[in-house]
């Protein structure tokens, strides 16, 4: 008995970083976001108690965030979380079939662009978009004759959002890539060599029958992980066209949402209350991603 | 048979990539035969044959009279036989002298001059000679100053500072020198016998003429054969500078342990600065000690890492007379490092005090810059011409022939390419002939790009931007070169005579030097040199400056000496780097007392939470405001209280392009009508007009509001909360600033004005102060070739052109928690004032350079600046003009809708109208959230407190 107790004594002492550290960093946030989401607080002054103010102006008042930021922040997740997965799913099986040494290097390339911030990609991807006859692509078109005059890729609202997209899932191989990846080598070859004998005619046949059934794990993973991801991005936008608000609210995700009532409008009460919400979508999401890989 | 075909296509491919290798190979080989062995002579000849040359410059008017250069003894003419009284010459004033001369002759002519007036920028002075001016160089004359060190100083935390240099109105000799310096032999002039009348007349800076001289070319002395026997030592640090005749050449601090003195963790000023030892003409003095007659050797400890493989020239002088050949344009090769170099010969000095200078030279550059500049003129001149009969068009697939015009643009194009090769070898020559120099590498690049044009001619419409336009375009590459190779940067630690049995300073070790660094790196942790201070009971008036270190050192100086013995308070400056910090500061309580140089659009957000104090609360409020244009205080205004003062300030104005308006004949708009009545003009050969909304990213109030303002708009409605964006003169002006894209087709997004003005694809733009800067101080040739002109505005009724732009930039500010409210204000008022302003802006662009203009908001300190007075003026008269809308709770969403305004419209097509009715809507929305946050009306609109919206008069009212 005694024996027992010390035991699970040694096991909370091996805990204690982790606990602390998301109590600090993760779970006080949260709290005081919720505190917060009840008040009116300026940053300067003390914060004033309004109820759910906040909450009743979220869904009737906020017309930017209904018809803008909701929208964008759908179609930027519908395409870039899925596509983005697919994607990362399909290079990492294409890149397991390759030996070693080209597999690392390509791995490596590929997994690079989600390791440089926002601000970094930014640059390269703004001297590509730049809006003016020196733009590559602009200068690259106007040299095919397929334009006359240079597109303004990213202060147009029409095209912002797109190149949200293209310049997310350029960058969208991260670790759930790396996670996929290893799942597929470390899967038994004898699993595939039985396969081969039973009877599989074909690699996608491999791909649906073994490969994704034997890592499900790793997928979920890089679902929760590809979810988390293009919700909580939101610095490309702002980057690419220099302004938040984005033109026209274009370009406009929560994240930005965010950072416009927070640090431009100094309403952290009404921040934190959209900050909450995001949270819950997240979280509702990755629940529902969960519910998909389990079997 | 797989492996087969792929053989087969890989061994096409690869004869196909030699095959084109080859040939560029052969054309390149070809070429350089073609142009071996290039000498500067060469050149010279090279230059005075091409055509077009302009008649008037100085190697013209010296070839021909190069023959009758006078021989005789020197003539003096006393100034008291020139004139009755002091020959004083200022700016726009001009002042004649006769002078006898006996023999008609090409003389050397100087002169005893010297300078009166404070000017940071070189003194410039333009001579006539019988009412004509001689040459083209004689229009702009450099002059030398004289510029003393100023005494050593430590700033608080004990580190060394550049000491500022300080102006010596003394009496010298000066020649004839042209600004560039591509002369460093006096220019000449030849005068016919009998009476000549020499008018000199000042641009920048004004003078006091003494005794003129004709005297006959000087010769220098055959290189001595002596050897320097002895054991003599004589040390100069270079640092240690006795005078020099440019602010600019700056002694510096830099943690490299070859250099002399070193302090792993203290700033010790230890060499010349590299990058500010270039400009031709620029002169360094040391005046030294010799004990001992005798030979010595001459070395020097520098670095020159910023041409790779290019030599910089220096003219070397001991008592203003070059000791012998070697020392005339004394090479200086590339080296990466500081290294020590021995001048090939000895010179004999005698006991005494002797005078050392060291002056920047480029006569072996000055053949290839006149050759390289007049190729781009040509290529400009070609450009613009090819676009006068294709009106810019670039299509691909439009076909011109260009033949019938007579452009001849495969012949004039292999002509360049050829001089360019040419050039190349004789500048390669001069560096052990290298064969890829990379400082010059962008000629080749040039060449092969024209000659790659020149095969088919008529494309050249669709190849302006390998031409001409552009970053990368041959003229910008033969540009980049000419600006290269006209400055000589170089850097010096030690300077030192000596004789062969002397034992010279050795520099540190390897095991040393990697000591000395890591102390340095360990220091670092330890030291917080100008990092803010939290501490809330501190004793000392604590302010924070969001600018970088280089200003906090000048003002932290400027404040321990001045204003600390004045008032009796010692102040801290510390760098803010991030003004978020400054919300999150004042949240936690550990805000400072002052804060200097926040960014202006900050401001009302602190004042309308409380966290500021109300300057008109404090006694000489008026005196201090009145500094300041009344439009430029809007910012700062919050209910009726002004919570924050300018401290610098921004200008919009008109910049266009001299030279091609005065070859097209254009005239210069003065309102937007005759700036859309210009555009066809521009439009028909290529050009277009930039305004500054293209500039912006954000369209914030800057890009719109002067368009509103200036067709009578006001933002919001007169004693009402909600906005007035549906009155006709607002929509007046949204249609104008709209209209200028979607009808008039103006570019909607230009990345870099500043480029497009010096490529000429836009000669004329409205843009800001930065603009201003870099055109003064990175287009080098552009100068002259520019001016300014107030912002285009709108006639009202009564003809008068309404000009209002914005102007505001960085502001002041006292935090309402702090207990030191009055000392805080007394060093924003101590710090405002003019005499501080501008002493502070002479500091500064003098101890760190021209680039450093100091942009004061007060009026009198910019009329004091230094700055060129032909641009001064103009912009002195766009700040009366200065008009910032007023701020009012949530007027973000105003500055924002009306971005989105401009968006919607220009980009969606969206009819201005709904656009304008759309942003209404949002604006008042937010109006009303945001007032009743702040009280102003409670839950059902009802008014609870007034809301004040500040304009101009209110503003004027309270400075009476």
């Amino acid at each position: 008995m005694k024996n027992r107790r010390l035991k699970i004594n040694i096991a909370y002492y091996f805990l204690l970083p982790y606990i602390l550290l998301f109590l600090v960093f993760i779970v006080v946030p949260i709290i005081a976001a919720i505190g917060l989401g009840f008040t009116n607080f300026n940053a300067v002054e003390a914060p004033k108690f309004v109820g759910f103010m906040n909450y009743i102006n979220l869904l009737t008042q906020d017309e930017v965030f209904m018809q803008k930021v909701l929208p964008n922040t759908c179609i930027f997740a519908l395409i870039v979380g899925p596509v983005g997965y697919v994607l990362s799913f399909l290079l990492a099986w294409m890149l397991a079939q390759i030996s070693k040494l080209p597999r690392t290097i390509l791995a490596l390339l590929i997994y690079s662009p989600s390791l440089t911030s926002g601000i970094a990609m930014a640059v390269v991807w703004k001297i590509i978009f730049a809006g003016d006859q020196m733009g590559y692509i602009n200068s690259i078109l106007i040299e095919l004759g397929i334009i006359n005059d240079p597109i303004l890729f990213v202060t147009d609202a029409k095209y912002l959002l797109i190149i949200m997209i293209i310049v997310s899932l350029w960058s969208s191989m991260g670790v759930g890539f790396l996670a996929i990846l290893a799942g597929i080598l470390n899967i038994d070859t004898q699993v595939y060599e039985a396969a081969a004998i039973d009877g599989l005619r074909n690699r996608f046949q491999e791909m649906f029958y073994i490969t994704i059934p034997m890592m499900k794990p790793q997928m979920l993973f890089a679902a929760v992980m590809a979810v988390v991801n293009t919700f909580s991005v939101g610095a490309i936008g702002v980057q690419l066209s220099g302004t938040n608000p984005t033109p026209a609210y274009a370009g406009q995700l929560i994240v930005n949402h965010i950072d416009d009532y927070g640090f431009i409008r100094y309403e952290m009460g009404y921040a934190s209350t959209v900050s909450l919400l995001l949270l819950i979508i997240i979280y509702s999401i990755s629940k529902f991603a969960r519910k998909l890989f389990k079997d | 048979m797989k492996k087969i075909c792929r053989i087969i296509a890989l061994v096409i491919i690869i004869s196909l990539v030699f095959q084109s290798d080859y040939h560029i190979g052969r054309s390149l080989y070809k070429n350089a035969s073609a142009s071996d062995n290039i000498s500067l002579d060469d050149l010279n000849k090279i230059y005075l044959s091409m055509n077009n040359i302009s008649d008037n410059n100085y190697a013209k008017y010296f070839s021909t009279y190069q023959d009758r250069a006078y021989q005789g003894d020197k003539i003096t003419y006393p100034v008291e036989q020139l004139s009755h009284s002091d020959i004083i010459v200022e700016e726009a004033r001009e002042v004649s002298v006769k002078i006898e001369v006996k023999e008609s002759a090409l003389y050397v002519v100087g002169f005893d001059y010297k300078t009166l007036g404070d000017n940071i920028l070189p003194t410039k002075m333009q001579l006539k000679v019988n009412g004509n001016i001689p040459y083209e160089e004689a229009r702009r004359l450099f002059l030398s100053d004289t510029w003393l060190t100023g005494e050593l100083q430590h700033d608080r935390y004990n580190n060394e500072c550049i000491a500022m240099p300080i102006k010596d109105k003394v009496w010298g000799v000066s020649y004839l020198h042209d600004t560039y310096f591509l002369y460093s032999d006096p220019m000449m002039l030849y005068l016919e016998k009998g009476e000549n009348t020499l008018t000199f007349s000042a641009i920048d800076g004004s003078i006091q003429i003494g005794n003129l001289y004709l005297l006959a070319q000087q010769t220098i002395a055959e290189d001595p054969i002596e050897s320097a026997e002895g054991n003599h030592l004589i040390v100069i640090e270079a640092e240690d500078i006795t005078t020099r005749n440019s602010p600019n050449i700056r002694a510096a601090a830099e943690y490299n342990t070859k250099l002399t003195p070193y302090s792993p963790d203290l700033q010790k000023i230890n060499n010349v600065s590299e990058g500010s030892f270039k400009t031709g003409g620029t002169r360094i003095e040391y005046s030294f000690e010799v004990e001992t007659d005798g030979y010595y050797n001459l070395a020097f400890d520098y670095r020159q890492s910023l041409k790779s493989d290019f030599s910089v020239y220096r003219n070397i002088y001991i008592d203003d007379i070059v000791p012998s050949q070697s020392f005339k344009n004394l090479a200086f090769p590339y080296e990466r490092n500081y290294s020590r170099m021995t001048a090939p010969t000895a010179i004999y000095l005698s006991k005494g005090t002797h005078k050392l200078s060291i002056e920047v030279s480029l006569d072996y550059m000055r053949d290839s810059i006149s050759i390289l500049r007049e190729i781009t003129d040509g290529i400009n001149d070609l450009a613009l011409q090819v676009n006068k009969v294709t009106g810019g068009n670039t299509n691909k697939y439009r076909d011109f022939n260009l033949e019938p015009y007579g452009f001849n643009i495969t012949d004039k194009l292999n002509t360049w390419a050829d001089l360019l090769d040419q050039v190349h070898s004789a500048l390669s020559s001069l560096n052990s002939n290298k064969k890829n120099v990379g400082e010059i590498s962008q000629l080749k690049i040039a060449a092969t790009s024209l000659r790659r044009i020149a095969k088919q001619p008529n494309e050249l419409p669709q190849r302006l931007n390998q031409f001409s336009y552009g970053t990368s375009s041959a003229r910008q590459n033969i540009t980049n070169v000419v600006e290269n190779i006209s400055v000589g940067q170089l850097g010096l630690d030690k300077i030192i005579f000596y004789q062969d049995d002397a034992k010279l300073p050795q520099s540190v070790g390897f095991f040393q030097s990697l000591w000395l660094s890591t102390k340095h790196f360990l220091s670092s942790f330890t030291r917080k040199d100008y990092a803010p201070n939290y501490d809330e009971d501190s004793e000392t008036l604590q302010i924070w400056v969001a600018r970088p270190r280089q200003y906090l050192e000048i003002m932290q100086r400027m404040a321990d000496s001045d204003f600390s013995k004045e008032y009796g308070i010692t102040v801290d400056l510390s760098i803010v780097p991030d003004q978020q910090k400054l919300i999150l500061a004042n949240a936690s309580g550990k805000a400072p007392d002052g804060v200097v140089a926040i960014s202006s659009g900050f401001v009302y957000d602190l004042a309308l939470r409380g966290a500021l104090v109300n300057m008109r609360d404090f006694d000489n409020f008026k005196e201090i405001a009145n500094r300041f244009a009344p439009g430029m205080l809007m910012p700062g205004v919050c209910d009726d209280g002004l919570y924050a003062i300018p401290e610098t300030f921004n200008f919009l104005v008109q910049y266009y392009r001299t030279d091609i308006f005065n070859t097209l004949g254009l005239k210069v708009p003065e309102t937007m009508d005759e700036v859309r009545a210009l555009l066809p003009e521009l439009e028909r050969m290529g050009m277009g007009y930039n305004t500054h909304v293209a500039n912006n990213l954000v369209k914030t109030f800057n890009t719109t509001t002067p368009f509103i303002f200036q067709n009578g708009g006001q933002l919001m409605k007169n004693g009402e909360i909600t906005s007035n964006l549906d009155s006709p003169e607002v929509i007046k002006g949204l249609k104008q600033l709209t209209e200028n894209f979607t009808i008039y087709n103006m570019k909607y997004e230009v990345v870099s004005f500043y480029q497009a003005f010096r490529d000429g694809r836009m000669p004329i733009g409205t843009s800001d102060y930065a603009t201003f800067n870099l055109l003064t101080n990175a287009a080098p040739e552009l100068a002259d070739s520019w001016a300014i002109s107030l912002y285009p505005g709108v006639k009202n009724e009564d003809g008068e052109v309404l000009r209002y732009a914005s102007g505001a930039a960085e502001s002041c500010a006292v935090f309402s928690s702090s207990d030191k409210q009055d000392a805080a204000w007394k060093f924003i008022d101590w710090w405002t004032s003019t005499e501080v302003q501008t002493e502070f802006a002479y500091t500064l662009q003098s101890t760190l350079g021209n680039e450093y203009m100091w942009n004061s908001a007060n009026l009198d300190a910019i009329m004091a600046s230094p700055w060129s007075t032909e641009y001064k003026n103009a912009i002195m008269q766009q700040i009366s003009w200065t008009l910032e809308p007023p701020r009012i709770p949530g007027s973000y969403i105003i500055e924002r809708e009306l971005g989105n305004v401009l968006v919607n419209v220009v980009t969606q097509g969206t009819n201005l109208r709904t656009a304008v009715d759309d942003a209404e809507k949002k604006i008042d929305r937010e109006l009303l959230r945001k007032l009743e946050e702040f009280g102003y009306i409670d839950r059902d609109g009802n008014k609870l407190k007034e809301l004040i919206i500040p304009d101009i008069d209110m503003i004027k009212e309270w400075l009476e």
